[in-house]
């Protein structure tokens, strides 16, 4: 039998406006952190293959913080959804993926004193190699975006 | 004439089951411990409340395993998406407010 209570239209309005707001605030979340991680990952991509020799040897710190960051918050980030987190797994290994791609470019290919041809090469790659967290976080905003 | 009032569906018009058929109208699946933390109710009184979606038709529940760890997952039936619009359209009638494009599809789906 279902129980009888005294809830009004008006706060029954309310209450669905406010829990699908959480919804959306998740996947708000998870685009902020994804956003971040690009820009940090895109930013160590193109310090380690354009920068300067100094800079160059300190980018990988940006790097481990890089790392430390995601490793601190993704834990943390409350997500609701199967298909959000499975989306999440699989941008994570395509992210891997890429990263070793452009590890293995720079070990091999990348020479010591590139020309500018190489300099658009190197964007290409920095670019490359950070898409798929720009891929989750883009797929994150427009959900609540479009509603 | 009968008031609109008598329209609402009793089993969605509840505090907590109302919070649950929301979220689960919000997104193709929630996991039990976001409801939970968002609806900020203890696992026992959930689960009750879980349990009637769940006799209704509204919800289905599913158990897996991500990697190690056990979760439960919750979404709505069409049956129940259908009772959660029926419902809104009953309550935007009682308060006169226009019809919101935001209970239309899940955000996973968009996604």
């Amino acid at each position: 039998m279902p129980e009888r209570n005294d809830l009004s239209a008006e706060a029954a309005l309310r209450e669905v406006n406010r829990a699908q707001g959480t919804v959306q605030q998740s996947s708000r979340r998870v685009a902020h952190l994804y956003l971040a991680m690009w820009l940090a990952a895109t930013a160590f991509w193109l310090l380690t293959l354009l920068g300067p020799p100094p800079i160059r040897d300190n980018a990988t710190w940006l790097l481990i913080a890089l790392i430390v960051a995601g490793a601190f918050y993704v834990p943390r980030l409350r997500v609701y959804g199967r298909q959000q987190l499975q989306r999440s797994y699989s941008v994570t290994a395509a992210f891997v993926g890429t990263s070793v791609l452009a590890a293995l470019y720079n070990m091999f290919l990348h020479p010591q004193e590139p020309s500018p041809l190489w300099a658009v090469a190197d964007v290409l790659v920095a670019l490359i190699a950070a898409a798929p967290l720009l891929y989750r976080a883009l797929h994150a905003y427009r959900a609540p975006g479009e509603r | 004439m009968s008031h609109p009032r008598h329209g609402l569906d009793e089993i969605i018009h509840a505090p907590v089951r109302l919070s649950i058929m929301a979220m689960l109208a919000a997104a193709d699946t929630v996991e039990f411990r976001f409801l939970k933390d968002e609806i900020e109710v203890s696992d026992s009184l959930l689960s009750k409340h879980i349990q009637t979606l769940e006799k209704a038709g509204y919800v289905l529940v599913e158990k897996a395993f991500v990697g190690k760890r056990p979760r439960t997952w919750l979404s709505l039936t069409d049956e129940g998406r259908d009772a959660f619009q029926g419902y809104m359209a009953v309550l935007r009638q009682i308060t006169g407010e226009p019809r919101a494009p935001e209970v239309a599809a899940p955000l996973d789906r968009q996604e």
